[in-house]
């Protein structure tokens, strides 16, 4: 963990490399609507990068390109240097999305253990309590999903997604469905966790205050068809906690991403 | 669920670790703790259970008191005690054709369900498949099953195969609709993780929609288990070879009405015990899931 509030050099090759990728899918009555147009958007090795953006303008869908479960019509991602494919099959990915998605029928240390199996190697019960320390769900390891809260079952989808180590955590509007108070509690433990490790972060939101407080980058997509409005770098200091949003300069860049938002026509 | 899980009975007399702590005084507290445990469940299973026990007294009370009374002939309706009597007089013959009736229900049973559920998996996996194949299983399932049973005798002659067979066809459809249901209902977030985690299709098939599927299994099971035995009956008392069908058959020749009875009533025991068992079996692998909730 560093206290540096400096980044560390940027490795040559980016996590995320996204060029040029437009898409469009099918609506239910046939016609053609165009998600993504040219959307170009890196993230560089242990960058945390928001895209914010209107709901419905492609978000997720960039996501599923991103982790190679959709072909773009045009463009390209490249992940870690290589094809998307080829970074799942090596387990770089952690996935969080708006649903928890737990297993109901496995206990939360078993739902974390999952991330070692489907990796491919066995889950060490030690070091399966040490993770669920971390996140600090350690006392419910017996727990099954449907014993937890709302925001606890959301904290297990988190150390069930840096469990296996990925490289590249992906997180779709992770805290969406959750209340004001636990959203709150999230993003803090996000933020501790991520410290850590450090590891790249792709993270949809549309919540802005949210992408500022614990992004190093925030990129605006306009309405559909997305395309990238502005790309604001966020200077606040890190390790950040709470008492970074009764900042100045965290409301300046709150107003700047709003602002670009206003100018896209969101 | 948490503390029906982690919590002993209210009524054990020692807790666990007091137990473990005494050393050689543990297996006389593991003993009378068993004991104990054993004697709670009773006590519970009695709460439970007095109600229809008390109605189940009742009625027979008043149907032998009407027979009594009545005079009605026993080849018309026997008494309880006259059932009882031909179920005690020769206790082999009852017994024996349950166990043959039971054998060939759960051996059906195994082969439609189990053919139903790989099938489904199948089917779960594709909707092209599926309309291809649905409407031969929805012809099977409307197709009577005594129109079938003579055809399968001649096929199979006589012996055990026509009943496996029969049992089979009827327990083939409310697995599959079953099962191609519950495959594919697994949550969507669930398997976005499985995807991105790059899990194949046998660790979904195995780790995510198999589970989930649990459910709608059980709820096919609790209909086929009857049906099977219904099945399994049918094709014995079309070849009167044997089994329960065939002790009906006999009886029936006879105007051994008691016997008749007994049949009915080993043919009820085995269905509460099959339906007990399988309840018992789904509390235990579906204790997770809201349909077993015990609040």
């Amino acid at each position: 963990m560093t206290t540096s509030s400096t980044r560390p050099a940027l490795a040559a090759t980016p996590a995320v490399a996204v060029e040029g990728v437009s898409h469009r899918y099918e609506s239910h009555d046939g016609a053609l609507l165009l998600a993504l147009d040219g959307v170009d958007l890196s993230v560089a090795d242990g960058e945390f990068v928001s895209i914010v953006g209107p709901s419905g303008c492609g978000k997720t869908t960039l996501l599923r390109i991103v982790t190679g479960l959709i072909e773009p019509i045009a463009g390209h991602a490249r992940v870690l240097g290589g094809e998307p494919e080829a970074a799942r099959a090596a387990g770089a990915f952690g996935l969080v999305s708006q649903e928890p998605g737990l297993l109901p029928w496995r206990s939360v240390a078993g739902n974390v253990a999952l991330s070692f199996e489907l990796a491919g190697r066995r889950a060490d019960r030690a070091e399966v309590r040490t993770l669920l320390g971390h996140a600090g769900i350690e006392p419910f390891a017996d727990y099954f999903p449907r014993e937890l809260s709302g925001g606890m079952r959301q904290r297990v989808a988190l150390a069930r997604a840096l469990a296996h180590g990925p490289r590249l955590l992906l997180m779709d509007e992770p805290f969406g469905a959750l209340d004001e108070f636990s959203r709150e509690e999230l993003r803090l433990e996000l933020l501790r966790l991520w410290e850590r490790e450090r590891p790249s972060v792709l993270f949809v939101t549309h919540a802005i205050r949210e992408a500022v407080l614990l992004s190093d980058r925030v990129v605006v997509l306009s309405p559909r068809p997305a395309r990238v409005v502005a790309d604001v770098a966020v200077e606040l200091p890190r390790p950040r906690d709470g008492a970074v949003e009764e900042t100045p300069a965290f409301l300046d860049h709150v107003a700047r991403v709003r602002e670009a938002l206003r100018e896209a026509g969101a | 669920m948490t503390a029906s899980r982690t919590a002993t009975p209210a009524t054990d007399s020692a807790p666990p670790q007091a137990a473990g702590a005494l050393g050689r005084a543990a297996t006389v507290g593991e003993l009378s703790r068993s004991g104990g445990r054993v004697a709670t469940w009773l006590r519970a299973g009695l709460r439970v259970a007095w109600p229809p026990v008390l109605v189940a007294v009742l009625a027979l009370a008043a149907w032998e008191a009407w027979i009594r009374v009545r005079g009605v002939p026993e080849y018309l309706a026997p008494s309880p005690s006259a059932v009882a009597d031909a179920l005690a007089a020769d206790p082999t013959r009852f017994v024996g054709a349950g166990a043959v009736s039971l054998q060939h229900a759960l051996g059906g049973l195994v082969l439609g369900a189990g053919g139903a559920f790989a099938l489904g998996a199948v089917m779960a996996h594709s909707h092209r498949l599926e309309r291809a194949l649905y409407p031969f299983a929805l012809m099977v399932k409307v197709t009577p099953i005594v129109a079938i049973a003579p055809l399968l005798i001649i096929w199979f002659g006589f012996g055990d195969t026509p009943k496996y067979v029969v049992a089979a066809l009827i327990t083939f459809f409310p697995m599959l609709v079953n099962a191609v249901t519950g495959l594919r209902s697994f949550d969507p977030a669930a398997h976005d993780y499985f995807r991105a985690m790059d899990a194949s299709r046998w660790q979904v098939l195995v780790l995510l929609r198999l589970p989930a599927s649990l459910p709608y299994v059980f709820a096919a099971l609790r209909i086929s288990v009857p049906l099977a035995l219904i099945g399994a009956v049918v094709a014995e008392w079309m070849s009167a070879d044997s089994g329960v069908g065939q002790l009906i058959v006999i009886a029936h020749g006879d105007f051994d009405t008691p016997a008749l009875f007994g049949a009915v009533v080993v043919l009820a025991a085995i269905g509460v015990a099959l339906t007990g068992a399988l309840a018992l079996v789904e509390r235990r692998l579906l204790s997770w899931h809201e349909s077993v909730r015990e609040w």
